[in-house]
């Protein structure tokens, strides 16, 4: 994402209703500084620090940014708390935990 | 109250319209143009053309969760969301909130509305095409329900007014099931839209493939307050530009400059007023919706315009010792032969080829295949009556198909930058039949928030849809392939089993010759009631396949000439 692109559109939004989060968001993700913290809204924090592992995993920093710094794994966890129906909530949350214990294991295992 | 007048309030008008949408829009246009001082009802909020349109300049990164509907929203309107599209964060503000606007369906009905001045013209889907005499005769041929007291010599010229002051783009065919409309340049044809033209031209005698006919401003002619559309595809939230017809960008702009409009919204109309002395309407009763106080305007033509559905509930409200059954419903029609366009059935396929090729812009519209079914010979069918139209196009996918061989990292994001390849997709518009028993009724037990009854739908297809939309399917995955695509795979959704979603509602307070089994006359006005004119969806005796905003708006503009000269002449 272009930054001054950002910045125009933010402008224009601007016009209308205070900058949402996601302008924020693409604001400091175009300064390529890293986003500290956040605190995952629908996944544990555990949950949360793997997904943002996995959504790099799926797409790397190139000469392009990498997810997290989109800030993707924000995206999927607020996704998945407002628009997700209760059963592909359950789903995402079973599937989820199931990965990191495996993923937590194999870690053991290569101790 | 709300103070969004155009005008001041006076306690009686030359006319009263009901209603700020496609048809409204045009009546208090041409009621105005005639010097008539006319009062505009409108039951939703004020918007102010252009500044109101708050998702119009919004890409899709400015919505939070990639802008879908969410739980919060589909709360709110879940019989809105039924279609799947119209309940986004871009859009779902203008449909209503289901829970302050509720009605029961005995039968699923699939009723969408937009409550705010400008109606659905802000929203709609902009498809413009007008009637043959094969489809004003239709009932007359087949014998069923009641013939059209009006011809296509008798409407044609009206088409063309509408036409001339909205802009329809399109291309001249010379068909006789599908008249050409006085067009505007059609909007191009991509390469593979062209080239499935070709082949199915090839390989079916008459059929033909056009770009969609819209209303859209393309080409040089200049139209007040409007420009020409920039291709971006995002009409249903409200043009900036006015690039599309509405009555926010063209009617009600019109009928202010006349000085002779009042406009009041938050205004729900329920009742016409009756005079048993001179047998007219006297004017209409309203409840504000914010303070649900109540109002009486008086006027000598009143003009209903609130969409199908909204009109007819009115004169069922409307009742007196002379029409204790509703006003103009001697005949028991009110409310009967909903009618509507049946689709969610069709077929897409893929191409291979033109990989080099992609088109520039987001053309608001695509192709449309006009009815080939029933007009004679070979194309008759013993299995239903009447026909359909498709609309579909050709568009470059995304990179979804390639997830399975580049499941993630560098090549992923290398094929997620490049667009996909290219897939042709049709759906299907079917005439539903006229049937008595397909009818709303009003329920008096159940009550909205302002006191008023509400709807209840008892409607559904029958044989003849059924079949119909076997054919739809077939014909559909049979064009396809012989085109050239491939993986052409055919569909017919059982969640558009309900009637509903063509979004075209019609026919509760039809027009014909005879008092005894119509409601309304030839121009639109009640038979028993002179001045009271219907000129929306209600007013439909057939369907047809095609979609019906251009002909509800040429109806309007004549019924209000009709009007102004009755008045001229004191019959009303
Ligand atoms: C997503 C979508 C796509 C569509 N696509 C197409 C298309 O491509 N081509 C086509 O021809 N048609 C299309 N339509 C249908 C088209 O919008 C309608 O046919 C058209 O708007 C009907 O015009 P109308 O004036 O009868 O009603 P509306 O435009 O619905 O206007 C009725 C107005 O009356 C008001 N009203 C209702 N009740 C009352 C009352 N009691 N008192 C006062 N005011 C009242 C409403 O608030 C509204 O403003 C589409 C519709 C939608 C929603
Ligand atoms: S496609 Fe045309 S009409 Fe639609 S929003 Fe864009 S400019 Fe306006």
């Amino acid at each position: 994402m272009d930054r001054r692109k950002a910045l125009k559109n933010m402008g224009l939004a601007m016009g209308y209703t205070v900058a949402t989060p996601t302008l924020i968001s693409i604001m400091q993700s175009c300064k390529g500084e890293p986003v500290v913290t956040w605190t995952p809204e629908f996944l544990t924090s555990s949950e949360g620090a793997v997904l943002t592992k996995v959504v790099d995993v799926i797409l790397p920093k190139t000469d392009t940014p990498s997810a997290s710094e989109l800030q993707v794994d924000i995206f999927i966890d607020k996704f998945a708390k407002d628009v997700l129906e209760k059963d592909q909530q359950d789903f995402l949350r079973m599937a989820m935990g199931k990965f990191t214990d495996k993923a937590l294991q194999d870690s053991e295992n290569q101790k | 109250m709300s103070k969004f007048y155009y005008n001041e309030e006076q306690e009686s008008y030359d006319a009263i319209v009901v209603g700020t949408g496609i048809s409204g829009g045009w009546a208090a246009k041409e009621l105005c143009e005639n010097g008539l001082k006319t009062l505009i009802l409108e039951r939703g909020r004020m918007v102010k053309h252009i500044e109101d349109y708050e998702t119009a300049n919004k890409d899709p990164w400015d919505f939070p969760n990639g802008g879908v509907a969410t739980k919060e929203i589909i709360e709110q309107q879940p019989k809105q969301h039924r279609t799947g599209y119209t309940t986004s964060q871009a859009s779902h503000m203008w449909f209503v909130n289901d829970l302050e606007h509720p009605y029961n369906e005995t039968k699923r009905f699939d009723w969408m509305r937009g409550y705010h001045v400008g109606g659905r013209s802000l929203q709609w889907g902009r498809q413009s095409y007008r009637w043959s005499d094969i489809d004003f005769t239709a009932n007359q041929r087949d014998g069923i329900a009641v013939d059209w007291p009006v011809r296509y010599k008798d409407i044609a010229p009206w088409y063309s007014k509408v036409e001339n002051y909205i802009g329809v783009s399109g291309e001249a065919l010379n068909l006789p099931q599908l008249p050409d409309s006085d067009f505007l340049p059609m909007m191009e044809l991509n390469c593979v839209e062209q080239h499935v033209r070709e082949k199915v031209a090839e390989n079916f005698d008459g059929r033909v493939i056009t770009a969609g006919r819209t209303a859209h401003i393309t080409g040089d002619k200049k139209f007040d307050g409007r420009t020409k559309c920039q291709f971006r595809n995002r009409c249903i939230r409200g043009c900036p530009f006015g690039g599309y017809f509405s009555s926010l960008s063209s009617t009600l702009p019109a009928a202010e400059a006349t000085g002779n409009m009042t406009l009041r919204p938050d205004s729900i109309v329920h009742e016409v007023m009756y005079d048993p002395d001179t047998k007219r309407a006297t004017g209409v009763k309203v409840i504000d919706r914010v303070t649900k106080e109540a109002h009486e305007f008086k006027a000598k033509v009143i003009f209903l315009c609130a969409s199908a559905i909204a009109s007819t509930s009115i004169l069922m409200q409307s009742k007196s010792d002379r029409f204790p059954n509703g006003m103009g419903n001697d005949s028991d029609q009110l409310g009967r032969n909903i009618m509507n366009h049946h689709l969610g059935v069709g077929a897409s396929g893929k191409f291979d080829g033109f990989e080099d090729k992609y088109y520039k812009g987001r053309k608001p519209s695509g192709v449309y295949i006009p009815r080939f079914r029933n007009l004679g010979g070979d194309s008759d069918r013993k299995d239903y009556k009447r026909g359909f139209g498709y609309q579909g196009g050709a568009s470059r996918g995304n990179w979804e198909d390639m997830i399975a061989e580049m499941s993630h990292g560098k090549s992923l994001k290398e094929a997620i930058t490049k667009p996909g390849g290219w897939t042709f997709g049709i759906g299907g518009f079917g005439e539903i039949l006229p049937y008595e028993e397909n009818r709303f009724t009003l329920d008096y037990d159940k009550k909205d928030q302002w006191g008023l009854p509400t709807v209840t739908f008892d409607a559904e297809f029958k044989e003849n849809e059924y079949n119909m939309r076997k054919d739809m399917q077939d014909s559909a995955v049979e064009m396809l392939e012989k085109a050239g695509l491939r993986d052409v795979v055919g569909y017919d959704n059982t969640a558009s089993h309900a009637i509903g979603l063509g979004i075209h509602e019609m026919g509760t307070a039809r027009m014909g010759k005879d008092r005894k089994t119509s409601v309304l006359n030839a121009n639109n006005a009640l038979h028993d009631v002179p001045n009271v004119y219907v000129t929306d969806g209600s007013f439909m005796t057939s369907a047809s396949c095609v979609n019906p905003s251009l002909t509800y708006m040429a109806f309007t503009a004549r019924a209000a000439n009709h009007a102004v000269e009755e008045l001229k002449k004191g019959n009303i």
